[in-house]
């Protein structure tokens, strides 16, 4: 599994639609990128099924499928663009800029035993540091559920799995999770990869 | 000569004047555009203050076109800040913890006397050693069992832990600098002492072509955007600092190593150097590359915070938008290893093994303004030309049967 960032200094303006769409196409060419550069296809494609998750087309195979060897999955945050490739399985990549979540992701995203760490972490006496605390556990979680939705296909519609899941879930589905933190332009921000791991394809 | 004649060399004369009048129109619209756009940017620019300058940013990480507006610091601001650093000079420091807080009290208060020292400081620039100070010595940790020194804080009005009771309201304005008008507030309760943030998931934002930089409040306080060491006070409200956005255009150039602890940076402007790689993300390979053609909007630095593992690179942009990825960090073989030519892909030839990943985009300047123009000039002379050419066949048509005519009915035989 490979991951590639690209930083986008363009910030977003009034325009959040146009923003969005600049967003896609530059991920959609990063994804090609990676996904060419990785597998050694120059003639690689990559498409979107009618849930929009993308998918390689082998260049080499007639007619058009999806390829069994390599799949691919992309995200972007503000001034971010993040893409993950994989040989032999699903992946899901979901970056955040760090920030504290509503209360409406925390109610429905968040299982009761989350959302209590996050209130021990409130309890601290410092705000300062208190308030990136919550901002980076909940950025971090967060970014998780929707990688693993991204990887299952299902998106949050799982709302179960979504509650439920964190690294010690995704491992005990024989995944592996790659977690990393960016600094980027003087933004934060939280990435989360899932992908199959070695043990979990070996069993 | 006859009415007919006069009247069609009358109108190739007319149409013959109006083209290069159609051509010069174009030119004009087209470099008149472009100066003004250049001159609007470069007024607006002038307007914001440069925040590197007043948080110590590296100059190398900003774009160059933010001038500085700098506002001399007023007696009692300068007065305020020597009283300051006074009493916390007077401070006993052996009664403290040797922890980071200590540290930091005495690099801003080292800070805060250079300040002091330095006649030109600004106003935004002595507020904030002010604020540093006294936020410092609020934080030094006194050693179990012995009496603080340190005087007495008379209100000290940021120290966080005030009572939750109470809360206060901080107004986010944004203004566009264009018209000068409002175009964002929200407001936001803070609990007092806790610490301020810019509210999201709201529509607070810049208005196209720019980008907040930090934010200023009545007292002409200066924060950054992301409001670092703020907290609930009193009703505030803070003004959007804004900056334009430019395109560097630059150049990435990777001064890391490639050590796998994730420390190269890839700083906006520069030389491509040949060393190290722009991804700051550690790979254990040393024999990075440096991409000399850097993502045009690309203003500021990648820091690499990355997990060392390898897997994940910060990838750049050439000139034409094309994504580049080392050849050295993609290790995996290839599945098929033959590199057919897709039988999908009829539309494009490949050209050295590579086809372009994304359309490349631009945007049209001043030079493609007169290349538009002389492009119309030319298509309207060709209509010119067509449209005498009719004029004169219809012309001599009408002539022809006018003579027939008139000879028919002075009674000539044909």
């Amino acid at each position: 599994m490979r991951t590639a960032f690209e930083a986008v200094g363009l910030r977003q303006g009034r325009d959040s639609v146009a923003y969005g769409t600049m967003l896609s196409h530059r991920a959609h060419a990063l994804a090609l990128g990676l996904v060419r550069a990785m597998s050694g296809d120059d003639h690689a494609l990559i498409r979107k099924d009618g849930h929009g998750r993308p998918y390689v087309v082998d260049g080499t195979a007639a007619p058009a499928a999806e390829s069994p060897d390599w799949s691919v999955s992309i995200s972007h945050a503000d001034g971010l663009i993040a893409c993950a490739a994989h040989q032999g399985g699903r992946v899901g990549i979901d970056v955040e800029e760090v920030r504290r979540p509503t209360a409406g992701v925390l109610r429905h995203c968040f299982s009761p035993r989350q959302r209590e760490e996050l209130r021990d972490i409130a309890g601290n006496d410092d705000a300062d540091a208190c308030t990136d605390m919550i901002a980076e556990r909940a950025t971090m979680l967060w970014t998780l559920k929707e990688a693993y939705g991204k990887f299952t296909g299902l998106g949050l519609a799982d709302c179960v799995a979504i509650r439920a899941c964190e690294p010690g879930f995704c491992r005990c589905r024989g995944l592996a999770v790659a977690q990393t933190r960016h600094v980027l332009n003087g933004r934060q921000y939280w990435c989360s990869v899932v992908f199959p791991s070695k043990e979990g394809e070996r069993k | 000569m006859s009415k007919w004649s006069k009247a069609l060399i009358g109108s190739i004369a007319g149409l013959a004047m109006l083209v290069p009048v159609n051509g010069a129109a174009f030119a004009a619209d087209g470099d008149a555009a472009a100066d003004q756009t250049q001159t609007q940017t470069t007024e607006q620019s002038n307007q914001y203050f440069d925040l590197s300058k007043l948080f110590d940013f590296s100059s190398n990480n900003q774009d160059g076109d933010t001038s500085v507006a700098s506002i001399p610091a007023t007696s009692e601001e300068r007065a305020r800040l020597q009283a300051e650093v006074d009493k916390d000079k007077a401070i006993d420091l052996s009664k403290y913890q040797d922890n980071l807080h200590k540290t930091i009290f005495q690099q801003r208060l080292a800070h805060a006397e250079e300040v002091l020292a330095d006649a030109n400081s600004g106003t935004a620039r002595v507020n904030v050693a002010y604020d540093l100070l006294y936020k410092a010595a609020d934080r030094l940790d006194p050693i179990a069992g012995e009496p603080s020194t340190k005087p007495d804080q008379p209100g000290t009005p940021d120290k966080p832990g005030h009572g939750d009771s109470e809360s206060y309201t901080y107004t986010f304005v944004v203004y566009d600098p264009a018209t000068g008008k409002k175009v964002h507030e929200e407001s936001k309760d803070f609990k007092a002492g806790k610490k301020v943030y810019v509210p999201f998931n709201t529509k607070l934002s810049a208005p196209a072509g720019y980008e907040i930089v930090g934010w200023a409040d009545e007292c002409g306080r200066s924060y950054d955007a992301d409001l670092t060491g703020v907290f609930s006070t009193a009703d505030t409200t803070l003004v959007a600092l804004l900056a334009t956005i430019n395109n560097n255009g630059g150049n990435n150039n990777g001064n890391g190593n490639g050590n796998g602890n994730g420390n190269g940076n890839a700083n906006g402007n520069g030389n491509a150097n040949g060393n190290g790689n722009a991804n700051g993300n550690g790979n254990a390979n040393g024999n990075g590359n440096a991409n000399g053609n850097g993502n045009g909007n690309n203003s500021g630095n990648n820091n690499g915070n990355g997990n060392a593992s390898g897997n994940t690179i910060i990838v750049n942009r050439d000139n034409n938008g094309n994504v580049i990825i080392p050849s050295w960090w993609t290790k995996n073989p290839t599945t098929n290893g033959t590199n057919t030519p897709s039988k999908l892909d009829k539309t494009t030839t490949p050209t050295n093994g590579k086809k372009s990943t994304t359309p490349s985009s631009s945007t049209p300047s001043a030079s493609e303004g007169s290349q538009l123009a002389s492009t119309g000039a030319a298509i309207g002379t060709v209509v010119t030309v067509m449209v005498v050419l009719a004029a004169a066949a219809g012309a001599m048509f009408a002539l022809r049967r006018r003579k027939l005519a008139d000879s028919l009915r002075a009674g000539d035989e044909h």
